[in-house]
């Protein structure tokens, strides 16, 4: 109770941007865990139609403490098999932080660990709300997780050349990973402009393959959930309109585009007009509409059930 | 009559029918030779005139020879021997008319079959001397027996030397005719299944002696010639498989040529090889089919110069790429996780197998992959044998006892035993299999979690615990060398690639293997009951299969090789492929021999089973056949009384090229089988006589020596004519024959005479 009182203004106070991490504070983050760990009882990641009991503070302190990077702790036998990866790329100059900076990590971690909360609930993935972490494209390690999730957030709407500017090294990164089996999910990027420029970092990686826009009877919004349009979940704070929420704006109309692979396999979904990460960000923020939410979880879940079958 | 002593004469002396036939008793006998040179050196005391010592022994010498010798022929010497009376009986002789005596390899390149026309019919020919006595029938045979009238009716074609077969039907054709002899000439290079010491034996029996003549070298020089080849019987999707091919080859070491492999007339594969010491020695080809229909190879040596058997550069054999149905195997799994994924990954575009999925994704739901019909899997996992054994395989993922019933259990036991199918658990077992039939049927023993050492719990999953680590698998003996992890046909490639694989993640300890199981990869440092803990194995159970995979990340072959590397996905084939296909068919098509020459006659058998995988001897079958022309006959197939649910059919394959075959099976009601089978078989020019083509005297000579005859080589040959008579037959008599009027012993007594008196002339003796 005290949890879910004390929530949304902890997590109001988190939509404040976040502090442009320096690269080397992120991959040894100095994370100090009290002396005596607070006792949680053990959940079995498959146990999810239980209220996860590792729903309190911790996890939000665990993610700031940790940046959300999944490290194994001490005494930790089993990691969960699924980690969520977002992944971090070069920007164009001018976001936050210079070229390195942008918006790879935009909602991060809470998107993520509300979702795995989710995710955890909801389906038999092996995952936990500690999975979730980030790491360069041109990392090695990325080739061990097989799922992929990167926000295309460009600032402000209308605008070109402000977002990811993948170079050479990530651009093969990312092609090969897509070509082994990888699936890569793109998301929140708004209006004609951003389109355009998301078509242009999209020719780098496949420059021979087509952009297919996916219809309602794709297999991917029937497989867990049953989907009968795409939601257009809205984004809030930097993206547009500086801290309100519009529902159902029409001069944004949501579709999810595709890359299909030799055997029409999906190998990346990009929601164009739509922000899965604010709607699982703001779970538990009261002004936010739940329905947004659920979509955004009901989506993202198809997703991931999708990489896992296909 | 012969200048000589006949052979004959000296087998009667050495068989001790041999006689005097006015000999005293043999102590006078001793007593008269042994005086013969006293009296003689008594004469020799003095001569007339004084000659040496030396001279007087000589003279002493030659004059005691003389006497001895006419003392010898008064006791008038006699071998008891046999005749027959002439023109009364009658003698078979046999030709070997196969295609074997094309071989020239006869002094000065003569091929085999005109050196034997040459002896028989030439001048002063065998045939000749033989008609003086017998009434001669001479008969050539290869698969069959025909008679023959002179040399031109030879022809050297057959594609079958069966001596036995020649034997016994000669026996029955002149069955009624007084025997007194059987001649055989060949080159003893019997490519038959029966025995000719059988029937030699027969006709010894009967008395009839079995005499054998050898044509040809017992090795032939020059020749390089394929002598079998084998190529894989299933071949992996759209790749390629191997051909291994034994290369015999005499006198030509160090000789470079190229063997191909032709489709028609279109080279697919070609190897060059150099020749090392005479010998065989085995090449290996690839070549990736380009059809999907039975092919038709040829696989073709360079002829080289002086190469004495051409015949065998050339070897047809028949690669069935038909398009099957695919295998059908059933994924269950427990939740989503990346195994799942990148197996189905594996097999996905691989047309051979279907693989269909059950994964539970959630509570309360799931989704299938891969179903035929929307009601396939709808109610989870088959509950009745009947919709179970529509697979040949079953895999379990990482799922709980729970989500099967003990009846979905023993269904699943008599699946691999009964139906043959297989069954693979890549994934954890909780604690509540250990009890269960799971248990009995996997290659590895299942023991609870809490049971095992601290260390090895932990299971599959990754984490810092020991069995979390990543590990480089370690590949067993049996591993190394198995069909199911050959990543290279070649040992060394394969032992290189496999080292390339990266590390996995995880082991899932269950206990050691079962004593009939063979382990194909172990850990390489974790142990349990000092034995390096299994990560992979497999094991019979009854006519099925089981197969262990204790780790659930294969996935990252996948994930850390290059998109382009595809070891993964040919590892899981493999292994789906080796779990699916030993499954028992409801159909099966089987031919008495992997191929035919033309003119043999084909036995098929159709084994038909009925849903519950028991045998049908209800169906009703019948079976298509396009001969190479496209002349198709359909006959119904009768059921064999001897086997359940075998139904046969028998036909002469009469032209060389692939035949074709289509079964088609009508079940009796109830058990609902309609379906049409097709498969293929090859008639091929014989290559049979012309591997180890060299004359093969050993078998030859035990024929004539079971026969009770001779065996004599192709130069020799006239020397049976006389011998012939001699030997005892049935229908011979038994004669004495003297010897004193052997013409030789007569110049030697002249010839003695003659020195004698030389010697005393030239010393002046009176």
């Amino acid at each position: 109770m005290l949890a879910m009182t004390l929530l949304p203004a902890v997590v109001f106070a988190q939509v404040e941007p976040l502090q442009p991490p320096s690269p080397r504070e992120i991959r040894a983050p100095d994370v100090s865990l009290p002396p005596v760990p607070v006792p949680v009882p053990q959940t079995r990641p498959r146990d999810g139609m239980a209220f996860p009991q590792d729903f309190d503070i911790r996890s939000l302190r665990d993610g700031l403490a940790m940046q959300g990077q999944d490290r194994a702790q001490p005494g930790q036998v089993n990691r969960p098999e699924f980690t969520w990866v977002r992944g971090r790329y070069e920007n164009y100059p001018g976001g936050r932080g210079g070229r390195r900076g942008g918006w790879w990590d935009t909602d991060f971690p809470d998107a993520e660990q509300n979702f795995m909360r989710g995710v955890q609930r909801y389906t038999f993935i092996d995952t936990d709300t500690t999975s979730p972490r980030w790491m360069d494209l041109t990392d090695p390690e990325l080739f061990e997780h097989t799922f992929l999730y990167m926000t295309m957030k460009r600032v402000p709407i209308g605008s070109m050349r402000t977002g990811p500017d993948f170079n050479p090294l990530e651009v093969e990164a990312l092609r090969e990973f897509m070509h082994r089996g990888g699936f890569v999910m793109l998301d929140d990027f708004w209006g004609e402009a951003h389109f355009q420029d998301f078509l242009i970092e999209l020719t780098k990686i496949f420059p021979d393959r087509q952009l297919v826009k996916l219809d309602m009877n794709h297999e991917v919004f029937r497989m867990f959930y049953d989907i009968e349009e795409v939601p257009q979940v809205p984004g809030r704070a930097v993206t547009w309109d500086y801290g309100n929420v519009t529902l159902n704006d029409p001069r944004y109309p949501p579709s999810v585009h595709a890359i299909l692979d030799d055997l029409g396999r999906v190998m990346l979904v990009a929601n164009f007009n739509s922000d899965m990460g604010d709607g699982w960000e703001h779970t538990f923020l009261e002004m936010y509409p739940t329905e947004m939410t659920n979509q955004a979880y009901r989506l993202g879940i198809n997703y991931l059930i999708y990489a896992y079958t296909h | 009559m012969s200048f000589f002593w006949d052979a004959y004469v000296w087998d009667a002396i050495r068989d001790g029918r041999f006689d005097f036939a006015y000999g005293p008793h043999p102590f006078i006998a001793v007593v008269l030779f042994l005086l013969i040179p006293l009296v003689v050196w008594f004469v020799y005391r003095r001569t007339t005139r004084p000659v040496t010592r030396r001279w007087k022994n000589l003279l002493i010498g030659l004059r005691s020879a003389v006497l001895m010798l006419l003392l010898l022929l008064l006791m008038r010497p006699v071998i008891t021997t046999f005749e027959v009376n002439p023109q009364e009986t009658y003698l078979a002789v046999l030709v070997d008319d196969s295609a074997s005596m094309q071989i020239g390899d006869v002094a000065g390149f003569e091929s085999r079959q005109q050196a034997v026309a040459d002896a028989l019919y030439g001048e002063g020919g065998i045939i000749e001397g033989l008609a003086d006595r017998y009434q001669v029938r001479t008969f050539a045979f290869n698969q069959t027996v025909r008679r023959v009238s002179g040399a031109e009716d030879l022809t050297a074609q057959g594609n079958a030397s069966g001596l036995e077969q020649a034997m016994r039907q000669v026996a029955e054709q002149l069955g009624g005719l007084p025997l007194s002899a059987v001649v055989m000439i060949s080159d003893g290079a019997d490519n038959a299944d029966t025995d000719p010491l059988l029937s030699a034996r027969d006709f010894a029996v009967r008395q009839i002696p079995v005499f054998t003549v050898g044509v040809g070298e017992e090795l032939i020089p020059r020749d390089v010639g394929i002598s079998s080849v084998s190529a894989s019987k299933t071949l992996l999707e759209n790749s390629v498989f191997d051909v291994q091919v034994d290369l015999n080859h005499q006198g030509y070491s160090g000789q470079a040529l190229t063997l191909r492999v032709m489709d028609g007339e279109t080279e697919v594969s070609a190897q060059q090889i150099t020749l090392a010491s005479d010998g065989t020695r085995r090449v290996e080809l690839e070549v990736s089919p380009e059809r999907k229909e039975p092919i038709l190879y040829e696989l073709r040596v360079d002829e080289l110069d002086g190469e004495i058997v051409l015949q065998n550069n050339r070897y047809q054999f028949l690669v069935d790429n038909s398009e099957r149905p695919p295998l059908n195997v059933l994924y269950v799994d427990g939740h989503p996780r990346n195994e799942f994924k990148f197996i189905r990954r594996a097999v996905e575009s691989d047309s051979s197998l279907r693989l269909a999925s059950y994964l539970r994704t959630g509570p309360g739901r799931f989704y299938r992959q891969g179903i035929l019909s929307p009601l396939e899997l709808s109610a989870g996992f088959p509950t009745t044998a009947e919709d179970l054994y529509q697979y040949e395989a079953v895999i379990l993922g990482d799922i709980g006892r729970d989500f099967f019933t003990d009846e979905q259990l023993l269904t699943l036991q008599e699946f691999v035993s009964e139906r043959g199918g297989g069954l693979l658990v890549a994934g954890m077992l909780d604690d509540a299999f250990v009890d269960s039939v799971v248990a009995d049927i996997l290659p590895l023993t299942l023991s609870r979690s809490d049971l095992l050492p601290s260390n090895l719990q932990g299971g599959i999953r990754r984490g810092s615990h020991a069995t979390g680590e990543l590990f480089a698998p370690r590949l067993t003996a049996a591993g190394e060398f198995s069909e199911l992890l050959r990543l290279d046909s070649d040992d060394a490639v394969n032992r290189r690639l496999w080292a390339e694989l990266p590390t996995l993640q995880g082991i899932y300890a269950t206990g050691r293997a079962k004593p009939g199981a063979t382990v194909l990869l172990e850990h390489p440092s974790l142990q349990y009951q000092n034995q390096a803990l299994p990560l992979l194995a497999t094991q019979r159970y009854g006519s099925g299969r089981s197969m262990s995979m204790n780790t659930a990340s294969t996935w990252r072959w996948q994930m850390l090789m290059s998109a382009e590397d595809e070891s993964h996905e040919r590892l899981w084939r493999q292994m789906l492929r080796w779990l699916a296909q030993g499954a028992l068919e409801r159909v099966s098509i089987n031919f008495d021999k992997p191929f035919y020459n033309a003119g043999d006659t084909v036995n098929v058998s159709v084994k038909v089973l009925d849903a519950s995988f028991e045998p049908d001897n209800n169906a009703s079958l019948w079976i298509q056949r396009t001969d190479p022309l496209g002349n198709a006959v359909d006959i119904a197939m009768e059921w064999d009384i001897n086997q359940d649910g075998t139904y046969v059919s028998r036909f002469e394959a009469s032209d060389e090229g692939v035949y074709r075959v289509l079964v088609d099976v009508a079940s009796a009601a109830g058990t609902g089988l309609e379906t049409a089978k097709p498969a293929a078989f090859v008639v091929t020019p014989s290559l049979r006589e012309f591997n180890n083509a060299g004359r093969d005297t050993g078998m030859l000579s035990r024929i004539a020596e079971s026969g009770g005859g001779q065996y004599y080589d192709l130069s020799a040959a006239r020397q049976l004519i006389n011998d012939i008579d001699h030997v005892p037959g049935a229908y011979s008599r038994e004669v004495q024959e003297d010897l004193w009027d052997r013409p030789w012993l007569l110049i030697l007594l002249i010839a003695l005479m003659c020195m004698d008196w030389m010697a005393r002339r030239y010393r002046g003796l009176s």
